[in-house]
C-alpha cells in the first residue's frame, strides 16, 4: 500500500536531531528561560464567573514591597472589533485584547483582571492581594441550550445573532447552514431511521507545560519575546496587535514547546509581560501555574449534537439532518464551522441539511484543539452510523464502505474530493486480525472513523551550506512533534546527502522566513514544500557552480547522489558537495538557498479506529484492552512519529470518551482545576495502540504527504462508546462514559 | 524570614546553598540552582515531570522542600547521562521515538531508572503501574513502555 | 466559462442564486467579477472564506490561476490544532 518511489531517506526513522538534549534536560522549554535582573509577573483573576468590575483600586499594590509595575486593561490600547488574520482562524483582536485583561466585566471565573511584576514570584503574589476590585456579580450562564434560550444572562451587550434581531443582544454569536437536495424527499425513502442527540463536555488540551513567557522591552522599544508557542510569528502579530506597536518592532523566539494540540496559537501572557517590561525598565518572567491553565486558558468546545440518519435496507444513506451547537466560551469563535463541514463529509448523502450555532457562555474562550470541531461532530454521526448498521443487521464497516466518500465524491460542504483514501483506510481496518479476534465475557469491540481536512498556509525555508559540504536547515516552525527529523529528513532526500549532515533550527521571528504556526497539521506538509523548493533551488545553483568549474552547460550536469555528475563527453569526475561547497568562494560565494510559499492543496486525511473494551459490570469501571488506529498518511516521512501521532490523538480521545470533563458549580466556578481529579490517561489505563498506516498520495505535495495530527482525535469517541455498547449493553450518548454514569445506565436497563 | 543554609550532594557534586524554607525541593533546583532539566507540570504532585531520585527513592521534587535535602543524595536528569555517553534508558527514549514534546520525557528517564534499580525485569503491566504518576499527553505511552522494556532488557544484556 | 456554486450562508448575497456562471482565470479575478454581480460577496469571500477549485482547497489566495472548465466552491476557512 505504499508508493512505489524509493526514497533513501524519506519513509525512515532516524532519531531526532534535537533528541540528545532532551533526554538529559538541556532542552530550554518556555519556563526555563531567565535574564539578569528579571522580574517575577502575576495575574490577579476573577472570583466570579460573571461581574461587572465596578472599581479596580492598584494604589496599595503599586506601593507595596519589590513592586515596580502593576497594570489593568487601562494600559492597554483601546481596540476596534476587527477580525484579523492571526494564526489560523481569524480572531477579533478586541476579544484577544480584553480576554489578556478584562475590560468593564468579568466572562468567567479564572479571567484576568490586574497584573504585577515584583522582584519575586512571592512578593508579586503578595502584592495580588492589595489589588482592590469592586464586583457587582450578575447571573452565569453555563449550558449551551440555556444560554441560547430567549431569557438568558447576556453576556455582550452589543453582540447580535447575524440574521437575527439586531434590537435585541444575544449569547448566539453565529449561525451556518449546509443544505443539499430535499430532506423530506430522502425521509421518505428512507427504510430505517435513526435519531439521537449527544452531548459532549468542555475538555482541556491538557499539554503538560504551562504557558511561560520571558519579555524584555528596551529603551528602543524593541520588544524581545521568548515563549513557548506553536507560532512565534503569531505571537508576534498578536502582541503587535494588542499593544499598538509595529510588528518590526516585536522579536519572538520561540522556546523548546511542551505540548499545546492547538491551544498555543493564542496568546494569554506576552503582551502583558511586555507591558509590564516597559513599565518597569526590567525584563519580566511569567510562567502560568496548572490551575491557572485549566480555569483561564483554551479548552475546546462543549456540545450538543442531533443527528437524524436515513437509510434503505440495502445499507444506502439517503437523508441526514444535524443540528450542531457549540460552546465558544466567553468570546464567539467556537469550532462549529468546520464541526458543521465535517459531521457528514465521510459519506455520500443525497439530502441533507446541518445548522450549526456559536453561542457564548461563562467559560474560558476556547482555543484550538486538534482537528478542532470534528471529534464532537464524528461522536454524534458515527455513534449513529453505528446504530443504523446494527438495524439493518450490516458490518459497521461494510456499511460504511458502501456509503463512503471516493474520488469525485461532492463532499458535504461544496467541494468535489480529489484523490483520497477512505475506502483504503475502511479496507484496512476490516482486513487487519484485531477486527475478527475473539472477545471475552464483558469485551464489546466498536468502530469508529474520522475526517480532517487538514491546511496549507504559509512557510519558509532557508538552507545555508557551511564550506564541509554540511548544511544548516532554517524554518521559523515550531517542532512539537520531531518535525525538525522530517525537515532534515527531505533535505537530505532532495540533496542526496546524509541526514546527519543537516542541522535543523527553529529559529526567531527575526532570522527565518516567515511561517505560520505548526498546528492544522500543515508543518510536514507546508514547510516540507518549502524545504524541497528551498533544496531544488540549492541544487540548481550548485550545478551552475559545477558547470562553471568544467566550463560546460548547466543542462548537461547532473545532480546525483549528493555529486554533481559531468556530461561523459567532458571527461571530467563527478564532484561531490563538499568540493562544490569547499570552492564556493571561487565560483560565486557561499552557497544558499531560501523558499517561501502559500502551500494550497492540502490533503484530506481519513481514520479508522478499532476499539476493544472490557466494563465491570459491578463498578461501572470501563478498561481499553485492545486498540488499533489506522489512516492514511498520503506519505509518512517519519513512520515512527507518524505513528506516534495516531497513538497520542487516539490517548487523548479515548481521555475524551472515558473521563475528561470541566466540572462547574452553579456559580461557574471549575471544580477539578489540577491533574489529580482533570483525570487524563495514564499508562496503565492504555493498551499498546496498534498502528497501520495507509498511503494513498496526496497529489498536491512533491512526497505525497497529507497532514497527520489532527486525524487521530475524530475517531476514538465513537469506537470507544460503540464498544462499551457492544460490551455493556447500553448506548452512552453523553461524554464522558465516567463510571457512575455508566453503572446507572446499566442499572436502569 | 531568613533563609536557611543547606549542603547537599547533587549529580556527584557537593553543593551548598540559601533556600526559603518553604520553597520546593523544584524551585531550588530549577530557580536557585538552575538546573531547569527538571520540569514542574502541576507543582501538586500529579504528573511526575517534576521526578528526582532522593537517597536512591523516586520523588516528586515539587513535593519535597529544599531544606529537606540536607546531607541526602539527589539525582535529577542532568546527571543520568555518564559524561557525554547516554545512558541506555536516555538512548532507547531516543531509538523508539518515545518523546514528541520532550517536557514528561526527564521525569520518564527519572523514573525508568528508579524502576529498573528494583525490578530489572518488569513486565509491560508492572511498567505501566510503575510509570502511572507520570503524565504524558503526546505520546498515548505506547512508544514510552516499548523504549522502558527495551531498556530493561539491554541493561540485563550489559550487565550478565 | 465557470460553474460557481454559492452555499447558503453565501446567497444571502445573491438574493437566493445557487449557482452562476462566471468568466475568470484566477482567483482574483473570479472574486472581482463576483463582486461586480453581488455587491460585497467578493469582499466577503476574500476575508472570510477559502476558495476550492475542483475540491482543491486554497486558503488565502488570489494569484491561483483557474481553468475553464472548472468548479468553484467557497468554503469557511480552516484552523487546526
Ligand atoms: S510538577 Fe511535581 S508532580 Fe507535577
Ligand atoms: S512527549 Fe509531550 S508530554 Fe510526553
Amino acid at each position: 500500500m505504499s508508493t512505489n518511489k524509493d526514497y533513501k531517506w524519506v519513509g525512515t526513522s532516524p532519531i531526532r536531531p534535537d533528541g540528545a538534549d532532551k533526554v538529559t534536560g538541556k532542552a530550554a522549554f518556555g519556563a526555563d528561560k531567565n535574564l539578569p535582573g528579571m522580574l517575577h509577573g502575576k495575574i490577579l483573576r476573577s472570583p466570579y464567573g460573571h461581574a461587572k468590575i465596578k472599581s479596580i483600586d492598584t494604589s496599595a499594590a503599586e506601593s507595596a514591597p519589590g513592586v515596580l509595575a502593576v497594570m489593568t486593561s487601562k494600559d492597554l490600547p483601546d481596540l476596534a472589533s476587527e477580525m484579523g488574520e492571526a494564526g489560523e482562524s481569524a480572531v477579533d483582536f478586541r476579544d484577544l485584547s480584553q480576554n489578556i485583561l478584562a475590560a468593564g466585566k468579568v466572562l468567567y471565573h479564572g479571567h484576568a483582571v490586574a497584573a504585577v511584576a515584583a522582584t519575586s514570584p512571592k512578593l508579586a503574589k503578595q502584592a495580588l492581594k492589595l489589588i482592590k476590585v469592586e464586583y457587582e456579580e450578575l447571573p452565569v450562564v453555563l449550558e449551551i441550550e440555556d444560554a441560547m434560550a430567549d431569557d438568558a444572562p447576556i453576556l455582550h451587550e452589543n453582540q447580535f445573532t447575524p440574521g437575527g434581531s439586531q434590537d435585541k443582544p444575544s449569547n448566539i454569536a453565529g449561525k451556518m447552514k449546509l443544505p443539499r437536495g430535499d430532506i423530506e424527499k430522502g425521509f421518505a425513502e428512507a427504510d430505517v431511521i435513526v435519531e439521537r442527540e449527544f452531548t459532549t463536555p468542555t475538555v482541556h488540551q491538557g499539554y503538560i507545560e504551562p504557558h511561560a513567557v520571558t519579555a524584555s522591552m528596551s529603551a528602543s522599544g524593541h520588544a524581545d519575546v521568548w515563549c513557548c508557542t506553536q507560532g512565534a510569528f503569531v505571537v508576534r502579530a498578536m502582541t503587535a496587535k494588542v499593544l499598538n506597536m509595529d510588528v518590526g518592532k516585536v522579536k519572538v523566539t520561540p522556546s523548546e514547546i511542551g505540548g499545546g494540540f492547538g491551544a498555543k496559537t493564542t496568546v494569554y501572557l506576552e503582551p502583558i509581560a511586555v507591558k509590564l517590561s516597559e513599565m518597569s525598565g526590567r525584563p519580566v518572567k511569567m510562567v502560568m501555574d496548572r490551575e491557572e491553565v485549566l480555569r483561564a486558558t483554551g479548552p475546546t468546545s462543549a456540545s450538543v449534537i442531533k443527528i437524524k440518519l436515513g437509510a434503505t435496507n440495502d445499507g444506502k444513506l439517503v437523508a441526514a439532518e444535524g443540528t450542531l451547537k457549540y460552546g465558544a466560551g466567553a468570546y464567539k469563535g467556537s469550532p462549529m464551522g468546520p464541526g458543521c463541514m465535517c459531521v457528514f463529509a465521510s459519506y455520500e448523502i443525497p439530502n441533507f441539511v446541518v445548522r450549526g450555532f456559536d453561542v457564548v457562555l461563562n467559560k474560558p474562550k476556547v482555543a484550538a484543539y486538534r482537528a478542532p470541531g470534528a471529534p464532537m461532530a464524528a461522536f454524534a454521526m458515527e455513534s449513529v452510523m453505528n446504530e443504523m448498521a446494527g438495524k439493518l443487521d450490516l458490518d459497521p464497516i461494510d456499511f460504511r464502505l458502501e456509503n463512503a466518500v471516493k474520488e469525485g465524491s461532492v463532499a458535504a460542504y461544496g467541494p468535489k474530493f480529489p484523490a483520497i483514501g477512505f475506502v483504503e483506510t475502511l479496507k484496512a481496518a476490516k482486513e487487519h486480525p484485531h477486527y475478527s479476534a475473539p472477545l471475552g465475557k464483558n469485551q464489546g469491540r466498536g468502530v469508529g472513523t474520522g475526517f480532517w481536512f487538514n491546511i496549507g498556509m504559509q512557510s519558509s525555508a532557508t538552507l545555508n551550506v557551511n564550506e564541509s559540504g554540511s548544511v544548516t536547515l532554517i524554518t521559523g516552525s515550531a517542532d512539537i512533534g520531531g518535525s525538525r527529523a522530517s525537515m532534515a529528513l527531505f533535505a537530505a532526500e532532495e540533496l542526496g546527502i546524509d541526514y546527519d549532515l543537516i542541522t535543523p533550527l527553529v529559529s526567531n521571528t527575526e532570522e527565518a522566513g516567515y511561517c505560520d504556526v505548526t498546528g492544522g497539521s500543515r508543518t510536514t506538509f507546508a514547510t516540507g514544500m518549502a524545504v524541497v523548493k528551498a533544496s531544488k533551488n540549492l541544487v540548481a545553483n550548485m550545478k551552475k557552480r559545477a558547470a562553471k568549474t568544467w566550463g560546460v552547460e548547466v543542462d548537461e550536469v547532473l545532480w546525483q547522489d549528493g555529486q554533481a555528475v559531468p556530461p561523459f563527453s567532458s571527461g571530467k569526475n563527478p564532484m561531490s558537495m563538499a568540493e562544490i561547497a569547499a570552492s564556493a568562494a571561487k565560483t560565486g560565494g557561499p552557497l544558499t538557498a531560501s523558499a517561501s510559499l502559500t502551500a494550497q492543496g492540502a490533503g484530506a486525511g481519513f481514520g479508522v479506529h478499532i476499539c476493544d473494551v472490557e466494563v465491570d459490570p459491578e463498578t461501572g469501571k470501563t478498561d481499553v484492552i485492545r486498540y488499533t488506529a489506522i489512516q492514511d498518511a498520503g506519505k509518512a516521512i517519519h513512520p515512527a512519529y507518524v505513528e506516534g501521532q495516531y497513538q497520542g490523538g487516539a490517548a487523548q480521545g479515548i481521555g475524551w470518551a472515558l473521563n475528561e470533563e470541566y466540572v462547574y458549580n452553579d456559580k461557574g466556578v471549575l471544580q477539578n482545576f489540577g491533574f489529580l481529579d482533570y483525570r487524563m490517561p495514564v499508562a496503565n489505563d492504555l493498551p499498546m495502540i496498534d498502528t497501520v498506516i495507509v498511503e494513498v498520495p496526496n497529489p498536491a505535495h512533491p512526497y505525497g504527504v497529507r497532514g497527520v495530527g489532527e486525524t487521530p482525535i475524530v475517531p476514538p469517541l465513537a469506537a470507544v462508546a460503540e464498544a462499551v455498547n457492544n460490551a455493556a449493553g447500553v448506548r452512552i450518548t453523553d461524554l464522558p462514559i465516567s463510571p457512575p454514569r455508566l453503572l446507572a445506565e446499566i442499572d436502569a436497563k | 524570614m531568613s533563609k536557611a543554609h543547606v549542603t547537599t550532594t547533587i549529580n556527584g557534586d557537593v553543593v551548598e546553598y540559601l533556600c526559603e524554607p518553604d520553597q520546593s525541593m523544584l524551585e531550588v533546583l530549577r530557580d536557585n540552582l538552575e538546573l531547569t532539566g527538571t520540569k514542574e507540570g502541576c507543582a501538586t504532585g500529579d504528573c511526575g515531570a517534576c521526578s528526582v531520585s532522593l537517597d536512591g527513592r523516586l520523588v516528586c521534587s515539587c513535593l519535597v522542600l529544599g531544606v529537606e535535602a540536607e546531607g541526602k543524595q539527589i539525582e535529577t536528569i542532568e546527571g543520568i547521562a555518564d559524561g557525554s555517553e547516554l545512558h541506555p534508558i536516555q538512548q532507547k527514549f531516543l531509538e523508539n521515538a518515545a518523546l514528541q514534546c520532550g517536557i514528561c520525557t526527564p521525569g520518564f528517564i527519572v523514573a525508568t531508572k528508579a524502576l529498573l534499580a528494583k525490578n530489572p525485569d518488569p513486565t509491560e503491566e508492572e511498567a505501566r503501574y510503575f510509570l502511572a504518576g507520570n503524565l504524558c499527553r503526546c505520546t498515548g505511552y505506547d512508544k514510552i513502555i516499548r523504549a522502558v522494556l527495551d531498556a530493561a532488557a539491554e541493561m540485563r544484556g550489559a550487565a550478565s | 466559462m465557470l460553474q460557481v456554486d454559492l452555499s447558503f450562508d453565501l446567497q444571502e448575497f445573491s438574493s437566493g442564486l445557487e449557482s452562476l456562471e462566471v468568466e475568470a482565470t484566477n482567483i482574483r479575478e473570479l472574486l472581482a467579477q463576483l463582486d461586480i454581480r453581488f455587491p460585497g460577496l467578493g469582499a466577503k469571500i476574500e476575508k472570510d472564506m477559502a476558495v476550492t477549485i475542483n475540491g482543491v482547497i486554497y486558503q488565502e489566495t488570489l494569484i491561483e490561476p483557474i481553468e475553464d472548465g472548472s468548479e468553484i466552491y467557497f468554503i469557511p476557512k480552516i484552523g487546526g490544532g
